[in-house]
């Protein structure tokens, strides 16, 4: 069902029909930015059972007066990308976008589990993913234009994690893949006639199946929200 | 003499009432529209993101939003800082034991957020803008579990996104409504689950705010 | 004195043309729109730890066979009325979603038995906001702003063959449906098709959680949590009054 949407909506971007194409507005952008919570809460089978955390990043910190822990902060990602649009009849809009999210900051640290024992805890995320989105933009006179695109992605992505303690030694790593709903919201500015300055929230639901990876099983999340900034150049 | 003061009065009284007609029918010269101070109010659900903690039964603490800003436009880039206080409506409660010993939260804070972004100016209407930035919360309040009720007072630094726009009312008077979503977590600072005694429970300001307000440009 | 009447008269009148602007009546408009949405009562962490606990079943256990249970996808029908007045925006609207061609459902075959399970959910909402508006000529307006919702929800959960421990409670069917409030904020684009019809995009972030709600079935209660966002396209047909 996911191959067949996925298919059926590139089919759709490349092949419309020829008066949409003959009146389209083609552009093209570059963008980077950040996620400032990658991959959902983590969650996996092994911070269930073994740790009792059953809300993964978000319950797994633990400490106490006496014990050796360090904060496991929400895995913050970078992200960037390319998008090709096309604007057909001034006020709509399709996209297709490839962006790369890698965690650059949080996802380590040191927790207790349920006997008080320390846990050296490691995540980490690298995602790309394909969006395809379609919606409505409003120009403002030539000097803004203002977006708002919905649709998919085809995302994928590879997540993992490690627990560490006396009597545990679990590490994981699923490579997964989803399609996540995606809403963009854009505003671009114009700096000239062919060239705009523009800046993004993006906004994605979605994981995959469970997977297993060694004695672990877990999902791919890729929901959160992305802010973007770039440039995007129009051939006009 | 008295009859040439009255003729002087006269004068200036139909020169002031000409000049007060030609200042109303007079179209402004230039708005002001760099540098912009604001009061806001809002409104944030679910302050502490139970929310986030999957399968447990709650319902969300309601807070107001009090806050003020001062808001640099530079086309195409603005800056923005200020500060929000939290103060709360409606408790956050735990509605069975899906959350160990976690009954009830009272959390207020205050953030103090610095944004940055692209500003996109529409003409003289207004402005709609995106921006990211980073927010440092102040937070206090208590948590009551079914042990006790903790004073808490934390701080920490989150991450946050900005979308807003304002509209022209006056010649230097806009108002505004902006949707922000900070992320920011604290370490566990209470215990909830039974049959331990470490910490595990922190205080989640992460979530989606909402603001209305009123700002005058003086530069 | 009847000079100094007139100037005061005239300059009133110009302020008063100054201000009127900013009085006039309004619009009246009345929409459909469509959309999707995903996951709409927020069930992707306890169908997770259902799809974990299969996976964790199977291994223990060699010849078991599944299917996940997916996520469901939904698309949103609405209905919305509008009304402009200057630069606010008045919004009540409803909308209806359920999961109509991606649905979720999985089994597990435990012994040469299989087990269907299946989580049929729907959602209606009635919100109703208000919205800071950026107008840049007449209907062509993109606008922020918020308010309250009034929820209707149900969730059905069946299984064909319980008993292996895959789902809480392990029962053959559990039903619930509630009405609670939530809140949400809104940010939305708008530009005229034509004289009377406009063309909206819709951006909905909806916040809530119900009270406990008692199954129909057995002795279980259980709450919602509406927590998700919407996007939506539609069409609008304005009156001016």
């Amino acid at each position: 069902m996911r191959n067949r949407l996925i298919i059926l909506l590139i089919v759709i971007f490349l092949t419309a029909p020829s008066y949409i194409l003959a009146g389209i507005e083609y552009s093209t952008g570059i963008y980077f930015g950040f996620m400032p919570s990658m991959g959902g809460n983590l969650q996996s089978y092994v911070q269930r059972n073994s740790l009792g955390a059953e809300n993964g990043i978000e319950d797994i910190n633990r400490t106490s007066d006496s014990s050796d822990t360090e904060k496991i902060d929400r895995l913050i990602g970078a992200t960037g990308g390319i998008e090709f649009r096309g604007i057909f009849r001034d006020y709509y809009l399709i996209k297709l976008g490839l962006n790369f999210t890698k965690d650059i900051y949080g996802g380590e640290g040191k927790t207790l589990d349920l006997t008080g024992d320390t846990v050296e805890v490691k995540y980490s995320m690298f995602v790309y993913d394909i969006p395809v989105t379609v919606g409505l933009s409003i120009p403002f006179w030539k000097d803004v234009r203002i977006s708002l695109t919905g649709g998919i992605a085809y995302a994928r992505g590879t997540y993992k994690n490690s627990f560490k303690s006396s009597t545990l030694n679990s590490s994981a790593k699923f490579n997964n893949w989803a399609v996540p709903v995606v809403i963009i919201l854009c505003g671009e500015h114009f700096i000239d006639n062919n060239l705009s300055l523009m800046t993004s929230i993006n906004y994605y639901k979605g994981a995959s199946e469970v997977k297993k990876s060694n004695s672990d099983y877990a999902r791919n999340d890729f929901s959160g929200f992305r802010w973007n900034a770039g440039v995007l150049m129009y051939f006009r | 003499m008295y009859k040439s003061c009255c003729k002087y009065l006269y004068m200036v009284k139909n020169f002031f009432i000409i000049f007060l007609f030609s200042i109303i029918i007079a179209q402004p010269i230039k708005a002001r529209d760099f540098i912009g101070f604001g009061i806001h109010s809002g409104l944030q659900y679910d302050v502490g993101n139970l929310g986030a903690m999957n399968n447990i039964d709650y319902i969300g603490q309601h807070s107001a939003i009090a806050g003020i800003s001062i808001k640099i436009d530079s086309t195409p880039f603005f800056f923005r800082a200020g500060a929000d206080r939290s103060i709360m409506i409606a408790k956050g409660k735990v509605l069975n034991s899906s959350a160990g010993k976690l009954q009830e939260l009272k959390i207020e804070y205050t953030s103090i957020p610095t944004y940055a972004g692209l500003n996109f100016k529409i003409r003289e209407r207004g402005k709609f803008y995106i921006g990211f930035g980073d927010v440092y919360i102040v937070g206090s309040g208590k948590i009551k579990t079914t042990d006790r009720e903790e004073n808490i007072n934390k701080n920490v630094f989150g991450l946050g996104i900005l979308t807003g726009i304002q509209l022209r009312v006056g010649i230097n008077t806009k108002v505004y409504a902006e949707w922000e979503y900070i992320s920011a977590k604290t370490e566990p600072v209470v215990n909830i689950s039974t049959g331990n005694s470490y910490k595990d429970f922190s205080i989640d300001f992460t979530g989606h705010r909402i603001h209305f307000g009123f700002s005058y440009y003086i530069l | 004195m009847y000079k100094h009447l007139t100037i005061s008269i005239i300059t009133a009148l110009l302020f008063i043309l100054k201000v009127l602007p900013l009085m006039a009546i309004g619009d009246v408009g009345v929409g459909i729109n469509i959309g999707i949405t995903h996951d709409p009562n927020n069930l992707e962490s306890e169908i997770n730890k259902y799809n974990e606990n299969m996976e964790a079943y199977k291994t223990a256990n060699s010849g078991t066979e599944l299917n996940q249970i997916n996520v469901p996808y939904s698309p949103v029908l609405g209905v919305n009325f509008r009304y402009n007045f200057n630069y606010l925006l008045f919004r009540i609207g409803g909308y209806y979603t359920r999961a109509y061609f991606y649905k979720a459902q999985g089994n597990i075959k435990i012994s040469g038995t299989k087990n269907k399970i299946k989580i049929d959910s729907y959602q209606a909402g009635f919100p109703g906001s208000i919205c800071l508006l950026v107008p840049l000529k007449k209907r062509t307006i993109s606008y922020i702003g918020g308010g309250m919702n009034l929820h209707f929800t149900y969730l059905k959960i069946s299984q064909t063959n319980p008993g292996a421990g895959i789902v809480s409670p392990d029962d053959s069917v559990n039903r619930y449906s509630g009405m609670f409030a939530g809140f949400h904020i809104i940010f939305g684009i708008e530009f005229p098709l034509t004289n009377r019809y406009t063309l909206t995009g819709e951006w909905i972030h909806q916040m809530g959680s119900s009270p406990m709600i008692k199954s129909e079935d057995t002795a279980d209660e259980r709450s919602f949590n509406v927590n998700s966002d919407y996007i939506m396209f539609g069409i609008n047909y304005y009156i001016s009054i």
